[in-house]
């Protein structure tokens, strides 16, 4: 009896409920369409700048370890640079440490040489397949090393010796401009001046 | 019985008024504004990191010229903290300097704002301005606090960026290397 009550209430309950609710109109619908359009706009467009963003941060570490590995090898090899006999490498002047030769084979990039444990080494850069790599050369030894990873390309590599003076320490300045090889127009300049070690 | 008749609920109930609505549109957008925000400054972080990177080496080329300026006094035989080389005389207490592999003596100046680098055609940072250089956005300032037997040379770059000043500093003693 009471299940039957119950039963019979419910079923009254449900046809009441049916009878008054409405539907959304469509207009309802189309605003609340177009405000849900908006707002996942606004979130793909804060979700793409954040991995933009990553990228670049990304791009940004790359070029800070191969620039922090090319100035570490830089510094070992122009620290030990040894003044020039005119002999173990020719191409220097005797009693000067350096041999820069600017826009080296008409490309961006200087070509430095300077003598190391009577050897010739040296480096410059060279662009392949559209990306700028640093290279490291011992003509000597035969050696001829890309020292720069192919996330990073490099744009301009420019060397400036002061090696003239009658009394002082020879030091050399490298400029390089470089960009993550995804976009070119995101350069950086970098400068580091390294002394040498030898008495002049 | 009449507790679970829900019909009486029903026929109170009324659509959202406009000022339901423009609340919650208000409410909504603050908080989109505030995630657009965040996202903004961490792009302008990311800029920032750029020209602190570029500023590090430059503060520590700073220094390396004044390792520089340093090793040549010993080399020639003058008190090694003869930084702008006048008068071959010792300094003693604070000064500020510029300098740059370009000059290799350091030259007294009153405050930062006198020590702009230029960038020549090749794209160098130096001080000296040509026709052809082009002004950074950088400024190096060296100080130097000179005793008898060691100095503490600082290499302080300072910029401007989205309208803010930003500061890279490095720090260093040089010794007086000679015997005598």
């Amino acid at each position: 009896m009471i299940y039957l009550l119950t039963k019979n209430n419910q079923s009254k309950r449900f046809k009441n409920f049916n009878k008054k609710s409405n539907g959304f109109t469509l207009v309802e619908i189309l605003v609340s369409v177009s405000l849900l359009a908006v707002i996942i706009l606004g979130i793909n467009r804060i979700y793409f700048s954040v991995i933009n963003n990553q990228a670049s941060i990304n791009d940004e570490s790359n070029i800070q370890s191969d620039m922090e590995y090319f100035f570490k090898i830089a510094s070992n090899n122009i620290k030990a640079t040894n003044k020039s006999d005119g002999v173990a490498c020719s191409a220097i002047t005797s009693d000067k440490f350096f041999l820069v030769e600017t826009d080296y084979l008409g490309s961006n990039f200087d070509k430095i040489t300077f003598t190391k444990n009577g050897a010739c080494s040296g480096f410059y850069a060279t662009t392949t397949d559209g990306i700028g790599n640093i290279h490291l050369f011992d003509e000597t030894a035969g050696v001829d090393q890309a020292i720069t990873s192919s996330n990073t390309d490099v744009l301009d590599l420019s060397f400036l010796v002061e090696d003239n003076l009658t009394t002082g320490q020879p030091i050399a300045t490298i400029l390089v401009k470089v960009a993550p090889k995804s976009d070119s127009t995101n350069f950086v300049y970098i400068q580091k001046s390294i002394s040498l070690n030898t008495e002049f | 019985m009449k507790k679970f008749n829900i019909t009486n609920g029903k026929n109170n109930k009324s659509a959202f008024t406009l000022m339901e609505i423009v609340l919650i549109l208000m409410m909504a957008s603050i908080g989109l504004v505030a995630i657009l925000s965040l996202a903004l400054k961490s792009v302008n972080v990311n800029n920032i990191k750029k020209n602190m990177f570029t500023a590090m080496f430059l503060a520590d080329e700073g220094l390396e010229v004044m390792t520089n300026i340093r090793d040549t006094n010993l080399i020639i035989g003058n008190y090694y903290n003869d930084w702008d080389n006048l008068g071959l005389t010792a300094t003693s207490g604070v000064n500020l300097y510029k300098t740059d592999y370009y000059s290799l003596i350091a030259t007294t100046t009153a405050d930062i704002s006198e020590t702009n680098l230029w960038q020549n055609e090749a794209g160098f940072y130096s001080h000296s301005s040509t026709s052809s250089s082009t002004a950074s956005i950088y400024n190096r300032m060296i100080t130097v606090n000179s005793y008898s037997a060691s100095s503490s040379v600082e290499s302080l770059i300072r910029w401007t960026g989205q309208g803010n000043d930003y500061d890279f500093k490095l720090e260093t003693i040089l010794y007086d290397l000679s015997f005598n």
